[in-house]
């Protein structure tokens, strides 16, 4: 736990002295979601009604990915990677202060603005809550589970789009369940069993990804 | 003297070559080996091998201390963090007094004054000044250090001298790495020569 909240204060602190890098995915994601609204913009206005929060949700889901490289690259770079190895202190819970920091920085606030982009494009409040939830518990996971490919990738210098074709198909479930969510919801259909299923992944991941990571990171900087 | 560090038949290998080749060595504490060899012969390598952060094909490491600190080509440090909280940052909250240990070590290295400068804003060597105070205070049994001497002034490579007598003394077992033999006033050092993957 010491380990956990060392990592968690450094790089809370480290994130606070990179000014505007913060907003970036907030960034990110309005042109994406302004992007998604030109695109559809000719079709009618029940469908967009409709297609908005799965929009938002595909939207945060390619922000999580763009973000994914910087969980450990720098780490590698600055070789704090290799100090925290040899000094044996690099154990799981390094890996679960890490991804949680790093999801907390880079993807948190994407999911906080969500809700807002949603009601803002007309979404009823049951479904931007849902979306909020379903993101909360989605994203997360999609951290954990990209952590280990964010790892395997580390030393390649070209890994942003390697780690994308890793980690997008893994995506798929917990996008099922998200979109389902979100969608149920709208139908004004009952979205639990989606979310105890996205938080079961979750669960599941915060089990078996540290581990895996661990193993891959030491595979990387071999 | 104890074995603090046992290495038994290490073999390396990158792209088919051996890069350290069936290397066995015992590790006394307390003692100040040098291992010293041209570019590429692998001490790096080995280096990392010990250290744990590479993995070897074959053979093995054993470790009695398993508290060892090691300082490297990268030194570890995060840019945007002042020198302080990098450091602080690496002590345990069992490390005793902390700020005492920090003031320390910056008095020792003559950073006090840069105490609170971001380390994007230090030198090149004031940086590996940094990177080599958390030699001080981890107070670890096992100092690994790769090349400590390059890259640092006269002034610094005094100070580092001073250092490794001091913990010589504190019973600190150190391993470096250099590209020539060398011996020292206060000190017994153990060369090894690295070359063509064995210790010679």
């Amino acid at each position: 736990m010491e380990e956990f909240s060392k990592i968690f204060i450094k790089e809370i602190k480290i994130a606070s002295r990179s000014g505007y890098e913060a907003l970036m995915p907030i960034m990110y994601l309005l042109i994406i979601i302004l992007f998604f609204n030109i695109s559809i913009s000719y079709i009618s206005n029940n469908l967009i009604l409709e297609l908005t929060p799965l929009m938002i949700w595909l939207s945060c889901l390619l922000v999580s990915v763009l973000n994914l490289e910087s969980i450990f690259k720098e780490d590698y770079e600055d070789g704090t990677l290799d100090y925290f190895i040899s000094s044996n202190t690099f154990h799981e819970s390094v890996i679960v202060a890490k991804v949680f920091s790093h999801w907390l920085l880079t993807t948190l606030p994407v999911v906080v603005v969500s809700p807002l982009i949603s009601l803002l494009l007309g979404i009823d409040y049951q479904t931007t809550l849902i979306l909020f939830l379903s993101l909360v518990i989605g994203t997360p996971t999609m951290s954990l589970l990209g952590s280990v490919a964010a790892a395997l990738t580390l030393t390649l210098k070209r890994g942003k789009i390697l780690l994308a074709i890793i980690v997008l198909p893994l995506y798929v479930p917990i996008l099922i369940f998200g979109t389902s969510a979100v969608n149920n919801s709208f139908l004004q259909m009952s979205s639990l069993s989606e979310l105890i299923f996205l938080s079961i992944l979750f669960l599941l991941f915060l089990l078996i990804t540290p581990t895996a990571c661990l193993k891959s990171l030491r595979l990387s900087l071999d | 003297m104890n074995v603090l560090m046992k290495i038994i038949n290490l073999t390396l290998q990158r792209n088919d070559r051996n890069i350290l080749d069936n290397i066995s060595l015992d590790i006394h504490a307390k003692s100040f080996l040098n291992i010293h060899g041209a570019n590429g012969s692998g001490k790096t390598s080995f280096l990392k091998v010990i250290t744990g952060i590479s993995e070897m094909e074959s053979g093995e490491v054993v470790n009695y201390s398993n508290n060892n600190v090691y300082v490297g080509h990268k030194y570890g440090l995060k840019t945007n963090l002042t020198v302080s909280e990098n450091l602080m940052l690496d002590l345990q909250n069992n490390n005793g007094d902390k700020k005492n240990k920090l003031t320390e070590a910056l008095e020792v290295y003559k950073m006090s004054k840069h105490r609170d400068t971001l380390v994007k804003h230090l030198s090149h060597g004031q940086q590996k000044r940094v990177s080599l105070m958390r030699t001080l205070l981890l107070d670890s049994d096992i100092w690994i250090l790769d090349e400590p001497f390059s890259a640092l002034d006269d002034e610094t490579k005094v100070i580092l001298n001073k250092t490794f007598v001091d913990a010589n003394r504190r019973d600190k077992t150190i391993i470096i790495t250099s590209h020539s033999a060398f011996t020292h006033d206060h000190l017994e050092v153990h060369n090894f020569l690295l070359k063509d993957g064995r210790i010679q």
